[in-house]
Parts: structure tokens; sequence; C-alpha cells
């Protein structure tokens, strides 16, 4: 998958998780934007991440991605290893 | 706000895990008068489980007041008479715990006595913390511990007193006996995340929510008083495979000979088992009663008919039959769990009796017993003499029972089905399932003819005859080819030799779309009525009024008619042309 393609499924896991519209959404978008988006949730974003791709994410990475398009890459680069 | 979650689940037994952040995260916020106020506290980061508790609350149809106390806090909290629970009071208390609480890091070779004290000391600490609290009143819903997963050394460790494998089967069953006014919720078998762990203190993975979800509905209800007591089970395709009207007792499916049977068994057994632990039951069936009863004298059946204390077979909508329930047995509505195969009559349940819990079973009786024990519906802190001799006392008071017509709102039920159908002159490769519902219905059928695939044909093929199909599908799926009319122009009249339905589709007006289009076709044969019998048989009494009730004027026994030409307004249907 593209990375775009990607990055557009993160962004509908972050719109489920927080209640957000898509469209407010961009690869520079950090959990500081994020209303409710604290340590707590982030594991559950991780979760989310993790079920939409089938992917299991190393925990100290997933833990640091500081953007949408981090995680993006993230999970890409995930899948090619 | 309980009934946004309900309405947001749709019939879905649990939450997800986002669905339980989202919800919990809101509701936490909200405020709001409640009914209770729940205090979290714990050894680990509780954020996570307090929005599990509030969404638990919400669907128990209860508002709650959740506090979270700080981090680590624990014992501080039951112990300070200035903290926010001692000064504010609660109604319940929820002591968030794992196996690091109950593990005493000691010397391997340590002796079994050596370990035992040990033990004590740590649920000593626990036993403090809960006596502080017996005072105040509130109910405490403490976390049971799962094992720890490491396996270090295997069997070895079992064999090991100190090993912390050990240490926590000692430590479990002693705070069980410490504490016979606690509830204790299971937290064996949780998902562990480590990450959970490392990352947010969290004691088990976010993909263990639902289930967490679901444990803590039960231990709220323990500590509520509202303790589900009757399982209200449907018949066909749920307690057997197949229909005991259509296939009767040789028929349906139960018993070791097939796969299949051999799962419905092992579901009834699981449903006795249940019984044996003081759970009444009830069926809740469309059938006819003496029918239906047969099903239960099946050889292979663990279930007999003195084993339900309530037994509800009628034609009318299950929401009644559950409120017939609820008044023989003198139970709250509430109190009830209904499992059903059928989404529609899940869906008709949940609609009109939202206080019922319902346990759509679905398709595959492999996982009938997975489905329902995933409710932790009937979980209980332990079982009385009482319990145990609750199914004979029930059958008893059953004898005087009174059953009494009862209606809910059926009318806007239907609609928000948004049912479509189809009714139309049979094609040549219909004829053959025509022919199979001949053979096989026996309780939507007039006449019982029992036509074959060649008879069938015949009546097609004449330019004097009509064969139709009706198909049905709603917003749950496709029903398929569920009803079939076989007409013969006979001078100035249709007559309906043959007409069958499908009993899953039944009284849901159907019958009249169906009707419809048999006088349309009645108009389009140049007939100017159609005329009707009915036949009795042992198993159609379920239309013997049915002509009646399609406003046929009786023009000898057992025989009707109606004026093509007359206005159909009267032959009300919530299904639309698809």
């Amino acid at each position: 998958m593209e990375q775009t393609g990607i990055l557009d499924q993160v962004k509908q896991v972050v719109s489920d998780t927080f209640g957000v519209s898509v469209g407010s959404l961009t690869a520079e978008t950090t959990a500081n934007d994020v209303e409710g988006w604290d340590s707590v949730a982030h594991l559950i974003f991780i979760n989310g991440i993790e079920s939409a791709f089938g992917v299991r994410l190393p925990m100290q990475q997933a833990l640091d991605v500081s953007n949408l398009g981090d995680m993006a890459k993230l999970v890409q680069d995930v899948r090619q290893a | 706000m309980p009934q946004t979650l309900q309405h947001a689940l749709n019939g879905r037994p649990q939450p997800t895990a986002v669905e339980i952040f989202t919800h919990g995260t809101r509701l936490l916020k909200s405020a709001g008068p409640s009914d209770l106020r729940i205090v979290v506290a714990g050894s680990s980061t509780i954020d996570m489980v307090a929005r599990a508790v509030a969404v638990a609350t919400a669907l128990e149809g209860r508002t709650s007041e959740i506090i979270i106390s700080p981090f680590g806090a624990w014992q501080q909290e039951a112990l300070d008479p200035m903290s926010s629970l001692r000064r504010g009071g609660a109604d319940i208390l929820v002591l968030v715990n794992d196996w690091r609480d109950l593990v005493t890091p000691m010397r391997l070779d340590a002796t079994l006595d050596e370990v035992r004290t040990a033990v004590a000391a740590k649920v000593k600490s626990f036993r403090v913390v809960w006596d502080a609290l017996v005072t105040t009143g509130v109910r405490v819903i403490q976390h049971l511990p799962a094992e720890p997963l490491a396996r270090y050394a295997g069997i070895a460790e079992r064999r090991l007193p100190a090993s912390p494998l050990s240490q926590m089967r000692l430590a479990i069953d002693a705070l069980l006996d410490a504490g016979p006014e606690i509830i204790f919720l299971d937290m064996a078998g949780l998902v562990v995340d480590p990450r959970a762990w490392y990352g947010a203190k969290l004691t088990f993975g976010q993909q263990a929510l639902p289930e967490y979800v679901a444990r803590m509905r039960g231990a709220l209800r323990t500590a509520t008083s509202r303790a589900k007591k009757v399982l209200a089970l449907d018949l066909d395709n749920t307690l057997w495979g197949g229909v005991i009207g259509d296939d009767g007792v040789s028929g349906i499916k139960l018993g070791p000979e097939t796969p299949t049977g051999s799962a419905f068994t092992a579901f009834q057994a699981y449903v006795k088992a249940l019984a044996a632990r003081g759970i009444i039951l009830a069926v809740c069936s469309k059938n006819e009663p003496e029918i239906a009863e047969t099903g239960l004298s099946h050889p292979h059946s663990l279930l007999q008919r003195s084993d339900f204390a309530a037994f509800e077979c009628s034609w009318s909508d299950k929401a009644g039959g559950l409120r017939r329930i609820a008044q023989a047995l003198n139970v709250g509505i509430d109190s009830i769990v209904f499992a059903d195969d059928n989404p529609v009559e899940c869906a008709l349940v949940r609609e009109m009796l939202p206080e019922v819990a319902v346990v759509e079973l679905g398709g595959d009786p492999a996982v009938f017993i997975e489905k329902l024990d995933a409710g932790c519906w009937f979980d209980s802190q332990g079982l009385s003499r009482e319990d145990f001799a609750r199914g004979a006392l029930y059958q008893a008071r059953a004898e005087a029972s009174a059953a009494q017509a009862s209606s809910g709102d059926l009318g806007s039920f239907l609609a928000s089905l948004d049912m479509k159908g189809v009714a139309r002159p049979a094609q040549a490769d219909e004829l053959a399932r025509v022919a199979q519902l001949e053979g096989k219905t026996n309780q939507f059928n007039l006449t019982t003819r029992r036509y074959d695939q060649a008879q069938v044909a015949a009546f097609a093929e004449r330019d004097d005859a009509v064969v139709l199909v009706g198909y049905l599908a709603d917003k749950f799926g496709d029903h398929g080819l569920v009803s079939t009319v076989i007409g013969v122009k006979d001078g100035d009249a249709l007559s309906i030799e043959s007409w069958l339905m499908s009993c899953r589709v039944f009284s849901r007006t159907f019958e009249h779309y169906v009707m419809r289009e048999i006088l349309v076709t009645a108009g389009r044969l140049g007939a100017r009525r159609v005329v009707g019998r009915y036949e009795r048989t042992s198993k159609n009494d379920v239309v013997a009024d049915l002509y009646d009730r399609l406003g046929f004027k009786r023009i000898g026994e057992d025989v009707w008619e109606r004026a093509v030409d007359r206005d159909a307004t009267d032959l009300e249907t919530c299904i639309t042309a698809r």
C-alpha cells in the first residue's frame, strides 16, 4: 500500500478513537492537537492501528511517534520488515 | 446517557475497546445527577479501568459518578479518614490490584510454611483495607488478580511453594476465604499485554476491555442486588436443530449422531447445569404448545418439560411472551436473560423490552455456549442451599401461572424492519423449491395437499391456473422464497388450492402482502372473487382463522370468499415492493 493510503487509514483510526473529522487531520497532526489524546489514549490508538493493519508495532517506537505521518511510516516499515 | 451507548451497540453483545474508551471518556466528563457514586482505586493506573466501569454502569442502565483515586493510593484511600472516599462516601469501591500485590519476593527454596506466612501477611493487608470500609456501607468490588504468565521452569513452578505461581494459588484461595462479603472480579484469562504494563501500568491489555466490561457488569449487578434469575429460551434451532412443527420429533437434530446434534446436546447440558445452580428456566417460543413439548420428549433431549418453570408457546410476539413469563414467575422483567437464534426476535425484544438481556445465538450451535457464557449473566459470588433447591420450587409455583394477552407497539417494530417483498408468478426454475415447500411445510399450510414437482409444473402451465411465489427480505437479511400459492380458476372464482408460508415470517403482515397479489392475479384471470379453504390437520391450527383475519366472508364449513373488486386497504402491510 502507498504511504498516503496508510496515512488515510491512520487518520480514520484517529477519527474513530477521538471523534474528530478525518478532514481536520494531516500528516503533521500530533497528540497535542487532538483533545483527549493522553498517554492512556495513546495505547488505545496503538491497538487501533494494530488491528486496522494486522501488524504488531515495537513498543518504544509506537510510543515515540510524534505525528500521524510518523505512524504511517512506522506501519510501512513494520510491514516491509 | 446510557441509551446512547445501548443504541450505538445496536445488538452487538459488547462494545469494542475503542467504544469503551470513547464512551467512557464522555461518561467520565458528563456531570449530572447519578444513581451510584463509585470510587476506583488501585495499585496501578486506573484511568482505563475507570472508563470501563463507567461504560459497564451505563450498560446496566444506571448513571454513575466515578471518582478516580490518585495513582497507587488504594490503601491510603481506604485508611485515611480524610480521603475522597472516606469523606465523600461511596456506594461502590472498585479495588484494582494485580499479582504484584500478592507475591512476596523470597528465597526460591523457602518452605511451604514460610510461604504460607508470607501469603497470610499479604492477605491481611487486604483485609485491613476492607475492614476500614465495612462501617461506611460501601460495597467493595475487588479485582482477583490473575496468575503471572511467565513459565520459568514449567511444572517445577507448581511443585515449588515459593514460586510466583504457587504463591498466587495460595493467595487467591486465602483472599476468597478472608472476604465472604467482598465481591470479587476474576481477572483470570483476560489478555495480558506487557506494553500496557510498561507503557501505562495497566494490568491487562486494552484488547481485553470488552470482556472486562462484561465481568464488571456482573459484579455491579451483585453489588446492586440486580442479579439475573431467569433464562428464557427459544426452542426451534436453539435447543435443537430444525423446526419441530415441520420436521417432527424424529426429524429434529439432537444427539451424538451428527456434529450439529452433538452441539445442541452440549448446549442443553450447559442450560441444565445453569438450572442446577438455581437459574430458573423458561421457554419463549412461537409454536403450538403441544407440538413444542414433543421436542423435549426426544430420546436425546437432556431437558424435560418439567425443567421449565414457565412454558410460553404462542404465535403472539415474544415481548408479550416474556412479560407473561415474568408475571407467572413473579420476577422483575429485568431479571430475565433471553436467548434466541433468530436476529429478528432478538431485535424485537431489545426494542420493546430494553431491560431484558438478549443473547443472540445466531446460526452455529457450536458457539452457543460461548455466546451465552461471555455475557457473565449468571455470575454469582457463592451458591446457597436455596439456589440448589430453586428449580423444584419454581416448577411447583408455575402450575398456578395464568397467561394473559399483552401487546407492545408491534406496528412500529414491524415498520422498523424495513421489509421488502416480492410476490409474482413462479418461473420454471422455482418450481422445484415450491414442491419442496409443499412437501415439508406443516404449520402455515391451509390445505396440506403435498403437490409434487410434476403437479406443481402442471398448474404452472395451465392458462386458468397460477403458481405464485413470495420472497421477503428485511434489514437483517434475505429470507428467500418463503411463501407459495397455487390458485385455479373455477367459474367466476379463483380458488386457492394451496397456500404455504414459512413460520419464520408469519405475523409480519407478509400474509397481507401475498393476499393483495392473489387478488390482483384473480382480477387478471377474470375472476370476480377469491375462494379459500382450510383443511385441518394436527399441525396447522395456526391458520384456522386466517381467512377471517384477511377480511374473507365465511360461505360454508371451512370455505371463505372475498370479492376481487373490494377495496384492499384493510390488508395493511409493512412490506414494500422490492
